[in-house]
């Protein structure tokens, strides 16, 4: 009932960056298929990763949680996380728990890719 | 003042959660809440409901209530003008909820943890919290939010 689907765009060159477009809901049940599939690419060195949220209706701990453990790895393989276009419940949702202290979030992608220049 | 109850009964599954959060931004929705208030109803009940799930109901053990069947949640919502009480029940493990100790948040997030923030988030996006076990073994973590006046 939850689900969540992600596409995933890879731009960039010199330094790649993946764009992660997410739709749904992040919550318990549809957080262990996302974890894996973001795993996945940072296993294969995808270590710049950029999260459109705009579609993104709902994130729970679970989701909150798998974002602080991906921006962790990227950063341990000199990469970033970002997160942009947050709908207004999920960036006050993101800013009352304190997250957008460790984790950046921009209101466009065009901001947000300047955080890999 | 004019009270309503409202009853869902789910299966212990993690695939009932969206249902359970349309159920309730629905109700708060209708009140006079804000936006924020209503994210804050929604993620709580959503980590509640999650919780026991996770740690109430195991899937070697089955738990029923009594004339229920195994691993149910029922939750109550309790609704007037002045604010939403809501009350998730379960009949599996207890929950030391006295001995349980909100995480420094800001030492957590500073080494990017995350688990065991659900309780946290109830905690501070509800008003009032409180957990009861009756002698039966039924667990209730009954959750308020007043609306606030404008």
């Amino acid at each position: 009932m939850p689900m969540c689907s992600i596409k995933v765009e890879k731009i960039g060159f010199k330094i790649p960056i993946f764009i992660i477009r997410v739709t749904g809901s992040l919550d318990a049940y549809s957080f262990p298929e996302f974890e894996d599939k973001i795993r996945g690419i940072l296993d294969k060195d995808g270590i710049n990763l950029m999260f459109d949220f705009a579609n993104l209706e709902y994130i729970s701990s679970a989701g909150l949680g798998a974002m602080m453990g991906f921006a962790k790895i990227a950063r341990e393989k000199k990469g970033d996380l970002v997160i942009f276009n947050p709908t207004p419940k999920i960036n006050s949702i993101i800013n009352i728990l304190g997250l957008s202290k460790f984790i950046k979030v921009f209101d466009n992608e065009k901001t947000a890719l300047s955080a890999f220049e | 003042m004019k009270t309503d109850s409202i009853y869902l009964k789910i299966p212990s599954d993690k695939f009932f959660l969206g249902l359970v959060r349309k159920v309730i931004t629905e109700l708060a929705g209708g009140m006079n809440y804000s936006q924020d208030d209503i994210a804050k109803i929604e993620i709580a009940v959503d980590e509640a409901c999650t919780n026991v799930i996770k740690y109430a109901y195991t899937s070697e053990e089955k738990i029923a209530f009594k004339g229920g069947k195994d691993n149910e949640i029922n939750i109550k919502v309790n609704i007037n003008t002045k604010r939403i009480i809501i009350e998730v029940s379960d009949a599996g493990k207890e929950f030391d909820f006295e001995n349980y100790h909100v995480p420094d948040i800001a030492a957590h997030l500073k080494e990017m943890k995350m688990h065991g923030l659900g309780l946290y988030i109830i905690k501070n996006f509800m008003d009032d919290v409180s957990y009861k076990r009756t002698p039966d073994g039924v667990n209730t973590l009954t959750l308020v939010k007043y609306i606030k006046k404008g």
